[in-house]
Order: structure tokens, then C-alpha cells, then sequence
């Protein structure tokens, strides 16, 4: 693809946010930031990322019910959850209702690469369909 | 506990048999490389009979030395003190033990602290959380993010809590492998609280950090 990839970075935590941020610069991403699910759920309409990362537990709208809302307004968007609570459940939940993964924090930056490369990978495939 | 099973906690061991005193060994182990740190201590066990749940052991040294009453959740708060003593060690980059004399107010930590816990609700009811002077909550944020700190602000209270939401969210995993569905709430902040939750206990960790306490319970406290 010849533009950056856009990637919504959805956590409560700052931290992460600035950490994640800084990955995902080095692989030469576009980054937009959001505190909360609801402000997310805002941020995909509004600067219509090609990805989002998205946390579970967050204040205001948690993770789950903001991936809800994403895939109603936008289904074909890819969702990865980053997650400290990644039990077999919420890794069945998640992916059933149209997550594309789910990382469980700790992460890694090849765990990041390695998403953002089949995001990459779906975008391009995407385009090309539309051709 | 698989944490437990997979990697004894040597220094809690020695610590046990009394060869050491918590303060000591950590002052101690700071002098080491970290990665001869497990070689050293080694070397100071026993070849025969060592202790495989040492922390557990420290917990319910601590519950009988406290005199209250404790059930089952006993073997929770060794379950949770096990892994948080791992992560500690792991993402601090830090050697730490369990002291084995009960937290009281007599020793209570004085002056200006930081406590921040998190709760788990569905299939089990457990707060765990972290109490610390400024001085030592301070170093917890910038050894776990890196960053420099010179107040308590909402970045350093993050950190501290980021690193909680980790290892809760690791231990919501173990839980899973037992079929235990844990829901993880929103991590908690509060400046100079006193804990006062159902069947709470408190543990001493002494860390190259500095000192400050594991307080466990069944319900929130503050």
C-alpha cells in the first residue's frame, strides 16, 4: 500500500498507549489515540482507521461491547484485542463476534509486527479487490 | 500453582529456614547479577527436601502469626502472592521476598502512601492490591515504565496500575485453567487509605525497590 496505515490505539491506559504509539511508528504506522470504547466507537466513525487495537476493561464503554458496536458500523474493519484478561473465553467471545486476534499483555513487539503485517495484508487484498 | 511448580522461588526458601532475613537477602542478591541470582541461591539449598510452594508457606505462616481466621481463601491469596512476586521480579527487574512477620499498625507503613487495587468478581471474590510510601511507589512506575517520575501524578499512578492490570490479567488465565471465570474491574488509586476488608491479609514484601505490602481481601476496602 502506498499510505501509512491508519491504527486506533483504544486503551485507558497512557502507558500503553505510549508504548504501543511507539511500536507502531517504527512500523510506520499512522496513529489516533482513544481512552475509552465510546470515544473509540466515535473515532472509528470519524477518522476511519484501517485498524484498531482495543482493549477489554476501560472505563465508560468497556472493550466488548465497543467491538460490538464497531462490527454493526463497521463489519469489515479489522479489530485486534490487547488484552490482560485474555482467558479461553473472552478469546472464543471476542473472536466469534469478528475480532481478527487477540493479544494478551504483556505483548511483544513481534506480536505487534506480526498483526500489523496481516492487517497490511488484508488492506492490500481489500484494494486490489476493488480494482 | 503452575507459576509455583515451574520455578521455585528460591529466595523465598532460604528466607523460610530462616538462613536469611528478608531485608538481608535482598540487599544481597542486588550485588548479583540477576542472571546468577537463581545459580547463588541454589547453592545455598539443601539437596534434599526443598520446598516447592515456598510463598504459599510464607502466606499461611503469615495467617497463623496474624491469630485471625482464614478458609479457603488462604490458598487464593498464595495463588495471587505466587504470580505477583514472579511479575515483580520479571517486569521490575528487581529480587524480592515475602517478609514472614505480620503486617500490623504497630509496623504499618508511616507517612504519605499510595495504595492501587483491583478486584476480580464472577467465580471468585478477591481484591489484591499494592501499598507503598511515595518514595518506593514512585521507583515501582519508573522501573516498570522506564519514565522518570519526581511526583505522584496520574502517568506514575497509571504505570503502577498498568503493571497491576498485567499480572491480574495473568492470574485471571490461571483461574481460567481451573475453571474459573474471573471478571476483571477497573484498577483503584487511593492516597494514605486504611485497608479494612473481609478476611484481609497483608504481606511485607522487602524488594530492591524498597518496602511496601500485598493486601489481599474478599471484597473492596476503600
Amino acid at each position: 500500500m502506498d499510505r501509512k496505515l491508519k491504527v486506533l490505539i483504544t486503551d485507558d491506559s497512557k502507558l500503553l498507549r505510549m508504548k504501543l504509539r511507539d511500536e507502531l511508528e517504527q512500523l510506520d504506522c499512522e496513529v489516533v489515540e482513544a481512552e475509552n470504547g465510546k470515544d473509540a466507537i466515535m473515532d472509528v466513525l470519524q477518522s476511519q482507521p484501517d485498524c484498531v487495537f482495543l482493549d477489554i476493561v476501560m472505563p465508560e464503554v468497556g472493550g466488548i461491547e465497543a467491538l460490538q458496536v464497531i462490527k454493526e458500523v463497521a463489519p469489515d474493519l479489522p479489530v485486534i484485542m490487547l488484552s490482560s484478561a485474555g482467558t479461553p473465553k473472552k478469546l472464543m467471545t471476542t473472536l466469534k463476534m469478528g475480532a481478527m486476534d487477540f493479544i494478551q499483555k504483556p505483548y511483544t513487539s513481534e506480536q505487534i509486527a506480526k498483526a500489523v503485517a496481516a492487517v497490511r495484508k488484508k488492506v492490500d487484498a481489500d484494494a486490489s479487490g476493488n480494482e | 500453582m503452575p507459576a509455583e511448580m515451574n520455578e521455585v522461588d528460591f529466595a523465598q526458601c532460604l528466607v523460610n529456614m530462616g538462613k536469611y532475613a528478608p531485608a538481608e537477602l535482598v540487599q544481597q542478591l542486588q550485588e548479583v547479577d540477576p542472571g546468577d541470582q537463581e545459580q547463588v541461591l541454589a547453592r545455598e539449598l539443601p539437596d534434599e527436601g526443598l520446598d516447592v510452594q515456598p510463598v504459599h508457606h510464607a502466606v499461611q505462616q503469615l495467617a497463623k502469626a496474624s491469630g485471625k481466621e482464614y478458609g479457603p481463601e488462604l490458598q487464593l491469596y498464595g495463588d495471587y502472592l505466587c504470580l505477583f512476586m514472579h511479575c515483580f521480579r520479571q517486569d521490575m527487574h528487581v529480587p524480592c521476598v515475602l517478609g514472614l512477620q505480620p503486617v500490623t499498625i504497630a509496623n504499618s507503613l508511616q507517612g504519605e502512601t499510595y495504595t492501587v487495587s483491583q478486584q476480580f468478581s464472577g467465580d471468585v471474590s478477591l481484591v489484591g492490591s499494592i501499598q507503598a510510601q511515595t518514595p518506593v511507589f514512585l521507583a515501582m512506575a519508573e522501573a516498570y515504565s522506564g519514565m522518570k517520575f519526581s511526583e505522584v501524578d496520574a502517568v506514575a499512578i497509571d504505570c503502577v496500575q498498568e503493571f497491576m492490570n498485567v499480572y491480574s490479567g495473568l492470574f485471571t488465565r490461571e483461574l481460567a485453567a481451573r475453571e474459573q471465570e474471573a471478571e476483571l474491574e477497573l484498577p483503584r488509586c487511593g492516597a494514605n487509605v486504611t485497608p479494612d476488608g473481609s478476611h484481609q491479609l497483608a504481606a511485607r514484601v522487602f524488594s530492591g525497590l524498597g518496602v511496601f505490602d500485598v493486601i489481599l481481601a474478599m471484597d473492596e476496602f476503600f
